[in-house]
């Protein structure tokens, strides 16, 4: 019996309620979960932390155009980029942009929201340059670099883990699980750690007694209820009652000398009990604040919503009702765009930056108030080849990010967009290598960890979530998060 | 959008007939026999119904047959059942009757080995209904084998106009092949194309396969071609498929460049890696190499690398020239589409049309004539060309072409103007500057410390493939996935070296492959191991159901709603609609905080687990079953059934006790090997007192659902 599922077990046995089979819609388990929120205080002490993952590595090139003064970056960047090249902007303001210090830098022509909120007075978004993969201080052009550095699955994994060992927990999950960092529901595990989608690396803690766990939420409807197709006595079939149905669900139709015995059927059956326990209260939760559904969800040129902003709304919600009902805990949530992985391009790159720009407008909007306990940040498990290979291009290194929040000082770019001005044909310069890829300047794990130590995390707990060798150009990111 | 409109009126019979079960008269005589098996499916009943992880009794840990192959005798009910789990894409009970107890496991894959799948496309003649193409030619318009649904007058048809068949794009083939799963009798073929399709993955969730799937009907029929093949033949398509050229980029891709005018010299554009690095990483060798067992070979504890960091820039060079054949004879496609795009009546001059089409096609997605080389057409604007399904033709050079069109509004001339000749398949000498290498220096990929691009893509391609079939991890790692996804998630070293071993001795003969899989002592013994098995993806266990009984007929608008990947009624998994060539699921992954990951065990299909999906499921088997696969109430055809839903009347007009019901579903669904308790649970919502027809299908259905909910379904043992 796994763990999630023994705290169940005890939790319903000391209220009283194992022997009550579990009935339909509510859940005791849950109603006093949520009565345990309502207790306490007004939600001051809340923090939720937003991974937004870029799946299939983001072209940080096309993200961040070279400085706007620097012609020698401009020259070889439009003699490599093919067909994807964008072209240079009228004027260092004309189209978006980003400052840094004394230099402009043209954003991509998609991120006018982007643009927007990082030149407005007292901003709250900031561009993060040259993030990667870096194994410890000696990894560079030259130097050692790290395993499958252009694997989609390994890089994923990565940047999810934060401990380059290619683990199965992830630096959101293992923050959560820090004894010092209550959780939004003490009770309710399932909700410290939500995913919109499939299951992923970022959500799952390590410590297998905290047991953290993505909670996994759709698009949408945020959770789907049993059978809503039941009938006014709760039977389906005509005489088939829901009750029964469950207990089949939940493995709970065997006798005590006949138990199931096969690892991935009990597996399985725990899942689907968890989904049943959380449900209810979840679906509750989504409801709390009204204000998020009056904030219109924006959409493409057909009018179809972007699904990026529909997952964003769900995060919007639940953070509300969080609020609502006076959480004080911590919770990360996962969600992700997929179709970074341009090599033949054809318009792609530009739609898909426009859903993230909008989108994150969008959560802003929808967020209101609640901005000011929420970061939102972009990962991407690489950025691409300067080189184009024609129409597109390939797996590279560095990526550049967007970092948004209450707590963040934004209107500016920390760290450094590399200079693509090079020596010759072999790449000795240090911020290529020899097929184009941006050698990062800031590691993940220094990015990752200026994040964390805003949600709470100590110094000393730092290095049980994230790989302390790999701490590399962390000081460029100071004062980024108050 | 109006296609869904269009498409969800469009209810027409696919070309399969589909597998009946016995008529309502035989019913009785059926329930009879099924109680019959089940009494010979008892004793296997208790092996498989649980009890300790005793090592000793684990083929995993103790064969009880030296490893490989085993000879098993005559099968009985439950293990006829068992091997069709395995085998095919569920098994009927004529499958466990009529064709695996009667003529033994051998015999029965002998026999669907011998199934032919002749191609014509080569002959490009093709013979209606053997075809995933055939499918579009059948809706091509006043189409040899189109009927419509029963109960549809003709005069309703929905393919009143040709243009709406050419919009219906990727429902159709997705229809397709749920038929094919549920009906057709060359099952083994495919469940083993199943298998492959997982792994070697294109997709139709991708902005140019979606919208032709006629790519994908192709690669569909290539990969069954080659099912009982050559697994190099069949890696050799995969290269010279224009499905997974447009997928993994590699359709025209060309060689690289250099811009001589600075100094010094600059790269200016270099081939894609995309197909390059994938057909490494997940199609032959993945990323660490392999003993031949399939464990990682390590150093110090770390996993040795299985590729260097040249290798992917190499093959990427290897890769270049591939493109559509453009020969006239793929041009004169038998599909004339051209006919319903234009006035234009002439075949004689069908290759200017086709060239007028596409210089549409290239206005059209603003291409300009920088666009690498335009015709190569990557935004096609006709779906069904010939050049979709035929392998990919090599290109040395290609003079790029412009045609211009001259007085468009009324005389539509056109004048040909030639824009030059580029290099479109590297070289070696091209590929040692890319690598930054003078060009008498040896370039190393994988074990060749000497590799040379040839003088054109196909001999090129050999060199590669050459390099990567002598690579030590090909066995395993093809083994390894094989048996994931036929037979169990977590299988033996043991199990592993055997089938990689046979594989490897026999040349890469997918038939020895396929034999050494299903007849090893740990595919053929009922295990207790608790890990044993793995969990069904959630395609695979509709199509088992709908083979268990039967359907009167699938339509192509039901199937898609299945994929609809928003819909709170969704499966969260569909054939051929992978999110990415990763596939819906990592054959590696782990479900942190399981029973099985506390045992080191992979658990894959876990990965489209979420606490919404495993509920998403529950309520769209209850529509599945209440409304059949469209999950809308339409109206009730001929057969008394609501389409795509399963054939239950034969079953209701036999008036089954409530313990026949029970012992139905106890052989259709496993094999007898159903527990007591869940033969309690299914016999209760069985067990009714009103005696009408329409009660007696309710309770029928409830205790169906029950069954599907279980995870003894959920779990292939």
């Amino acid at each position: 019996m796994s763990n999630i599922n023994t705290n169940r077990r005890q939790f319903l046995k000391q209220s009283g309620a194992l022997s009550a089979a579990s009935t339909f819609g509510t859940s005791l388990f849950l109603n006093l979960s949520a009565a345990a929120d309502a207790a306490a205080a007004d939600g001051a002490g809340y923090k939720a932390l937003v991974c937004i993952f870029l799946d299939g590595g983001n072209d940080a090139c096309n993200t961040i155009l070279p400085e706007y003064d620097d012609q020698e970056s401009w020259t070889r960047y439009n003699a490599v980029r093919g067909l994807i090249r964008l072209d240079k902007p009228t004027g260092k303001t004309s189209g978006p942009y980003a400052i840094s210090g004394a230099k402009t830098y043209p954003l991509h022509p998609s991120l006018s929201n982007v643009s927007a909120m990082l030149n407005e007075t007292g901003s709250k978004l900031a561009l993060v340059a040259n993030v990667g993969n870096i194994l410890d201080t000696t990894t560079n052009a030259a130097g050692t670099l790290p395993a499958q550095l252009r694997s989609h699955n390994d890089q994923t994994t990565v940047w999810q883990d934060g401990k380059n060992n290619m683990a199965s927990a992830g630096w959101g999950g293992r923050a959560v699980e820090l004894t010092n960092i209550q959780a939004a529901n003490t009770q309710a595990n399932s909700f410290r750690a939500v995913v919109l989608g499939n299951n992923n690396v970022f959500c799952y803690g390590a410590s297998a007694s905290a047991n953290v766990r993505p909670y996994g939420m759709v698009r949408k409807q945020g959770v789907i209820p049993v059978l809503p197709q039941r009938d006014a006595q709760g039977n389906v079939f005509g005489s088939l009652s829901a009750d029964k149905v469950l207990q089949v669900m939940q493995g709970n139709y065997t006798s005590w000398f006949h138990p199931r015995t096969n690892q991935i059927e009990l597996d399985y059956v725990d899942l689907t009990r968890r989904a049943q326990d959380s449900q209810s209260y979840m679906a509750d939760l989504l409801t709390k604040d009204p204000t998020v559904d009056a904030v219109a969800i924006p959409t493409n040129a057909s009018g179809v919503p972007y699904e990026l902003a529909q997952d964003l709304q769900i995060v919007a919600k639940v953070i509300a009702g969080q609020r609502k009902v006076g959480a004080t805990g911590r919770q990360v949530f996962y969600v992700s765009l997929r179709g970074f992985d341009i090599h033949t391009d054809g318009g792609a790159h530009a739609k898909l930056l426009t859903q993230v720009d909008k989108s994150m407008r969008y959560f802003r909007d929808a967020l209101g108030g609640n901005l000011n306990n929420v970061v939102a940040f972009t990962a991407s498990e690489f950025g691409r080849l300067l080189h184009a290979n024609g129409d597109g291009c390939d797996h590279g290194w560095g990526g550049h990010q967007i970092v948004m929040g209450g707590p963040v000082k934004g209107g500016k770019i920390y760290g450094t967009v590399p200079h693509y001005q090079r020596n010759n044909l072999g790449y000795t310069d240090a911020q290529m290598l020899g097929d184009g890829a941006l050698v990062p300047s800031i590691s993940l794990g220094s990015y990752a960890s200026s994040l964390l130590t805003w949600f709470g995390v100590s110094s000393t707990e730092m290095t049980g979530v994230l790989d302390a060798a790999a701490m590399v150009g962390g000081s460029a990111l100071s004062g980024m998060l108050a | 959008m109006a296609n869904a409109e269009i498409l969800d009126q469009s209810r027409i019979e696919l070309d399969d007939a589909p597998n009946t079960e016995a008529p309502s008269s035989d019913l009785a005589q059926h329930l009879t026999t099924s109680a019959t098996l089940l009494a010979a499916a008892a004793t296997l009943t208790a092996c498989g119904g649980g009890g300790e992880d005793t090592p000793a009794a684990s083929p995993a840990n103790n064969r009880v047959q030296p490893a490989g192959i085993g000879s098993y005798g005559t099968p009985d009910a439950a293990g006829a059942w068992r091997f069709l789990q395995q085998a095919s894409m569920g098994g009927t009970e004529a499958d466990i009757k009529t064709n695996v107890i009667a003529k033994g496991y051998e015999g029965w894959l002998s026999e669907q080995m011998a199934i032919p799948y002749s191609n014509t496309v080569a002959n490009k003649a093709p013979a209606a209904g053997t075809y995933a193409y055939d499918y579009y030619v059948a809706r091509a318009g006043g189409a040899p084998k189109q009927t419509l649904r029963p109960g549809i007058p003709s005069s309703s048809s929905p393919f009143g106009t040709i243009d709406s068949v050419d919009d219906e794009w990727s429902r159709h083939i997705t229809a397709y092949l749920w038929s094919r799963s549920v009906n057709n009798t060359d099952q083994l073929r495919q469940r083993v194309v199943y298998a492959l399709s997982q792994f070697l993955v294109v997709s139709l969730r991708h902005e140019v396969l979606g919208f032709s799937p006629f790519l994908v009907a192709g690669y569909m029929d290539m990969l069954c071609a080659n099912a009982f093949g050559n697994f190099r033949t069949l890696i050799e398509n995969v290269c010279r498929s224009p499905a997974m050229g447009y997928y993994l980029t590699h359709a025209a891709n060309t060689a690289p460049e250099f811009d001589d005018t600075t100094t010094p010299p600059t790269i200016k554009r270099i081939p894609d890696q995309n197909f390059a690095r994938e057909l490494l990483q997940l199609f032959t060798l993945g990323l660490t190499k392999l003993n031949m067992d399939g464990t990682e070979v390590t150093v110090g504890g770390v996993p040795v690398p299985s590729l260097t960091a040249t290798d992917v820039p190499v093959l990427s060079n290897v890769f270049t020239g591939w493109a559509l054949d453009r020969s006239a004879d793929y041009a004169v496609s038998p599909l004339l589409m051209y006919r319903y795009r234009s006035t234009q009546t002439a075949t004689a001059d069908i290759w200017n049309f086709q060239e007028r089409d596409e210089l549409y096609d290239t206005s059209e997605n603003g291409f300009d004539l920088d666009k690498r080389v335009y015709y190569f057409s990557s935004r096609p604007r006709y779906r069904r060309s010939l050049r979709y399904i035929v392998s990919m033709a090599p290109f040395v050079t290609f003079t790029q072409k412009r045609i211009h069109e001259i007085n468009k509004d009324t005389s539509g001339q056109f004048v040909q103007e030639d824009l030059g000749t580029i290099q479109t398949h590297s070289t070696q000498a091209l590929m040692c500057r890319q690598l930054g290498l003078s060009s008498t220096q040896p370039v190393a990929f994988l074990g060749n410390s000497a590799f040379q691009l040839g003088l054109d893509p196909v001999s090129s391609m050999k060199n590669a493939l050459d390099a990567i079939f002598a690579h030590q991890n090909l066995a395993p790692f093809v083994a390894k996935q094989m048996i994931q996804h036929l037979v169990t998630s977590n299988p033996s070293t043991t199990y592993v070296q055997s089938v990689a071993t046979a594989f490897q001795n026999a040349n890469w003969d997918m038939k020895v492959l396929i034999r050494a899989i299903l007849m090893d002592t740990e595919a053929r013994l009922v295990s207790t191991s608790v890990s044993y098995g793995r969990l069904k993806e959630p395609y695979l266990r509709v199509v088992q159901l709908m083979r268990a009984f039967g359907v009167p007929g699938l339509y192509p608008a039901e199937t898609l709603t299945i994929a609809d990947p928003i819909k709170a009624l969704n499966l969260n998994h569909q054939y051929m609609w992978a999110p990415s060539v990763f596939n819906d699921f990592s054959p590696r992954y782990v479900y942190k905080g399981g029973k099985m990951a506390n045992s080191n065990k992979v658990m894959p299909q876990m990965q489209i687990c979420t606490e919404t999906s495993v509920v998403a499921y529950v309520n769209a088997m209850h529509d599945i079953l209440q409304k059949g696969l469209g999950q809308s109430d339409l109206p009730i055809d001929t057969t008394g059934n609501s389409p795509g839903a399963l054939l239950l009347k034969p079953i209701v007009d036999a008036k089954p006790t409530p313990a026949g019901i029970v012992s139905l579903i106890n052989l259709r669904l496993f094999g007898g090997t159903m527990s007591e308790d869940l033969q309690n649970m299914t016999l209760g919502a069985a067990t009714g007192t009103s005696t009408t027809d329409a009660t007696l299908l309710n309770r029928i259905k409830a205790a169906i659902f029950l069954a599907v909910l279980s995870t003894e379904y959920l779990v292939q043992r």
